[in-house]
């Protein structure tokens, strides 16, 4: 169930260049010497590979997977030590049998500036997206897809890397610390097309008339994204006002900007009719939101507890294309109804809460940990048919490590409170040394056809993954 | 002892003053004069972590600052190597009449964590989270130990009052400066389960701190070495080093 797109990607080659330029800004006091100038210096790297194993009955195939991830990181200080820097670069180059292809992407590069209560930073990167940084409290539901992470074991994320720039002050305040900071992003998101073979996929936005024998097809397709406009200006901000005292984090979150994922509407065009040649489009469809929300941490001795509320006024509209084609195995019925135009505008208001508690507690050789989630949304309009998944479900987990810090076996639950489907993914991981793990896991789900997460349970296969830290 | 995320190289730090310990009249006295790696208000560290285990040897560099005036403990961690964990960092703040905070910066983002991590080994090494933090609050009961005395070291006797992987730990304290020498864990025989050890020292005055220390797991075998590959110790450190919104 690990989705690897064969894409059709048109990034500027400008873009690539100011990782680079950052880059080579770090590099450049690296001969100068000066003490402290250039204090460390990292170049490393992460390997990951990944191998499934359909279960009995799966429709989906026997297939392996990798993604190599070099990285660079530099810091320093000048000024006499008044002003500190940091900069990373990392690229990113998987590949997989089913589908099979390659992509080579850089992920991560960004130049920090640190002087006295003031952090600039500028770069280009997959963490810049502000929709995806609302939510700063790592909850497991969410804005971040749980069944995606729970499917691929969190590696190869669909989210594509942006210009971004970030301001942040911190004082030291007698009553606590307080921070405030501002992250904008300035030019159009690109677009991600969403992933059909990931139970987060809303399957009702894919028209009647495509029957697919599984979505796991559906991602063995080509996709051709939108042209790229990625130097037009379509500014997304955010700013946060934090507040730290001694066993409680508070935050005061405001975000303007288009969501990154897109949502899919099919527009049926059958261009040369055939079991495998035609193309269907589907408009891809994102929202202007604003946002705001507060988030709160509180500690209690081992116990840690978390919630966050936030409110989202915005419009849905098209904001461009992608098309299938080609797609092996693929399906039209023609006695069904055709393309299912979506509306021009759609109202996309809601309000949404998730609150969670964690729990965990050192047994001698072994650790336990737990945790537990809940998630609610309300949409002040009508039901939101762009929704993602569980945007009304409730998380469970437990998981046990040691002995000697060799071993995790744990579990996650994932309960839909819309129709009562449910997802368990357990997971052993070892630790082999030398920054080597391998861990075995296995999603399974129930649950009807037609319900959140029951129809994915003919995607279940056994994950085996290796990765290598350097 | 479990393994703590390698985002949560946790700081290396104690949270204890300054003064000379050979007025201490009590163990939470002593231990107030005690320091781990330099007596001065401010320090900045580069570590090298050797970690030795069976299957070979691992090797960490951590930049670590300390800022302990106004009677605070506030210690920021950075993971400068290997390039993949570098940007990892850890923040620990230990107030007087405030409970222990620490917060841990992945590339995912910031997540506050509570108790009940103790006993998490720091970054894969052979370091807990207990190791360095601090001994004077309300979770131990301390004593005086004048029968494991040295000729150069005072002992202090701390029993967790919560469960632990241990039944004490005994402190050992340099009388000249109060220096953190030796710290041993055992079990309720009395028998060693883990040892941490300076191997050298350098510097003098305010700048005197170890230079290479181990830490040994004497029950499983395996250790880690901790080599100073800097010290600095700055008249002020930034604000925003130790504010979780500047992490």
């Amino acid at each position: 169930m690990d989705n690897h797109h064969k894409c059709d990607h048109k990034y500027p080659a400008g873009l690539n260049c100011l990782g680079l330029a950052c880059l080579v800004f770090a590099l450049v006091p690296a001969p100068l010497g000066a003490e402290g100038l250039l204090s460390s210096f990292a170049l490393g790297g992460k390997a990951f590979s990944s191998y499934s194993r359909a279960l009995p009955g799966s429709s989906l195939a026997d297939s392996g997977s990798f993604q190599v991830e070099p990285l660079l990181s530099l810091s320093g200080a000048f000024g006499g030590g008044l002003v500190s820097w940091e900069a990373r670069g990392s690229w990113w180059l998987a590949g997989s049998t089913e589908p099979r292809g390659t992509e080579f992407l850089p992920s991560n590069s960004s130049l920090a500036l640190s002087a006295g209560p003031a952090r600039l930073e500028l770069g280009y990167g997959v963490d810049a997206s502000p929709a995806a940084e609302f939510f700063p409290l790592l909850a497991f539901l969410g804005p971040v897809d749980p069944l995606a992470a729970l499917a691929s074991g969190g590696q190869a994320g669909r989210r594509k890397p942006e210009v971004f720039g970030s301001l942040g002050l911190a004082f030291d305040l007698p009553f606590g610390g307080l921070s405030a900071k501002t992250l904008w992003a300035p030019f159009a998101p690109p677009l991600v097309p969403p992933d059909p073979s990931s139970p987060w996929f809303p399957p009702g936005l894919l028209p009647a008339t495509i029957t697919y024998g599984s979505s796991y097809q559906l991602a063995s397709s080509a996709w051709a994204y939108e042209p790229a406009s990625t130097w037009a200006l379509d500014p997304a901000w955010r700013a946060e006002l934090a507040w730290n005292l001694a066993d409680l984090d508070l935050g005061l979150v405001w975000f303007h900007g288009r969501e990154r994922r897109a949502s899919a509407w099919a527009e049926l065009s059958l261009a040369t009719p055939g079991p495998r040649d035609y193309s269907v489009t589907l408009l891809a469809r994102r929202a202007i939101f604003d946002c705001i929300g507060v988030h709160s941490t509180l500690i209690l001795g081992g116990l840690r507890l978390w919630g966050e509320v936030a409110l989202s006024l915005g419009t849905s509209r098209v904001t461009g294309t992608f098309t299938l084609r080609g797609i092996p195995d693929f399906f039209i019925d023609p006695s069904l109804p055709g393309a299912l135009a979506p509306p021009p505008v759609e109202p996309r208001d809601s309000l949404a809460g998730t609150f969670g508690a964690s729990w965990s507690r050192s047994l001698g050789d072994f650790g336990l940990k737990t945790f537990a989630e809940f998630t609610w949304t309300s949409f002040l309009g009508p039901d939101d048919p762009e929704a993602p998944l569980l945007s009304r479900a409730l998380a469970l987990g437990l998981s046990l490590t040691g002995p000697g810090d060799r071993g995790e076996l744990g579990s996650a639950l994932l309960f839909s409170l819309k129709d009562g489907s449910l997802a368990l993914r357990p997971v052993l991981t070892l630790d082999l040394g030398e920054g080597q793990r391998l861990s075995l896991s296995l999603p399974l789900f129930a649950g009807g056809g037609g319900t959140e997460l029951g129809g994915y349970s003919a995607l279940q296969a056994l994950k085996i993954d290796l990765v290598m830290e350097r | 002892m479990t393994r703590l995320r390698p985002s949560a190289f946790l700081g290396l730090v104690l949270a204890l003053g300054f003064g000379a310990p050979g007025a201490a009249q009590n163990a939470t006295e002593l231990l107030g004069s005690a320091w781990l790696f330099g007596s001065a208000p401010c320090l900045v560290l580069r570590l090298e972590l050797s970690i030795e285990e069976q299957g070979g040897t691992r090797k960490r560099e951590v930049e670590l600052s300390l800022d302990r005036r106004g009677g605070r403990s506030l210690s920021f961690s950075r993971v400068t190597s290997p390039a993949f964990l570098s940007d990892m960092k850890f923040l620990k703040r230990i107030e007087p009449g405030k409970p222990e905070a620490q917060w841990v910066k992945t590339s995912k983002g910031l997540r506050r964590f509570g108790e009940g991590n103790g006993g998490e080994a720091v970054f894969g090494s052979h370091f807990t989270v207990e190791d360095f933090g601090a001994v004077m609050g309300g979770g131990f009961e301390l004593s005086l130990a004048p029968e494991l005395d040295t000729g150069a070291e005072l002992a202090v006797l701390a029993r967790p009052l919560r469960a632990a992987a241990y039944a004490d730990r005994v402190i050992y304290i340099a009388r000249a400066d109060g220096l953190i020498m030796r710290m041993d864990y055992r079990d309720a025989a009395g028998k060693a389960l883990r040892r941490y050890r300076v191997l050298d020292i350098a510097g003098t005055g305010a700048a005197r701190h170890p230079a290479a220390a181990v830490m040994e797991d004497l029950a499983r075998g395996g250790s880690t070495a901790v080599k100073v590959l800097a010290f600095e110790t700055p008249a002020t450190l930034p604000e925003r080093l130790f504010n979780p919104g500047g992490l």
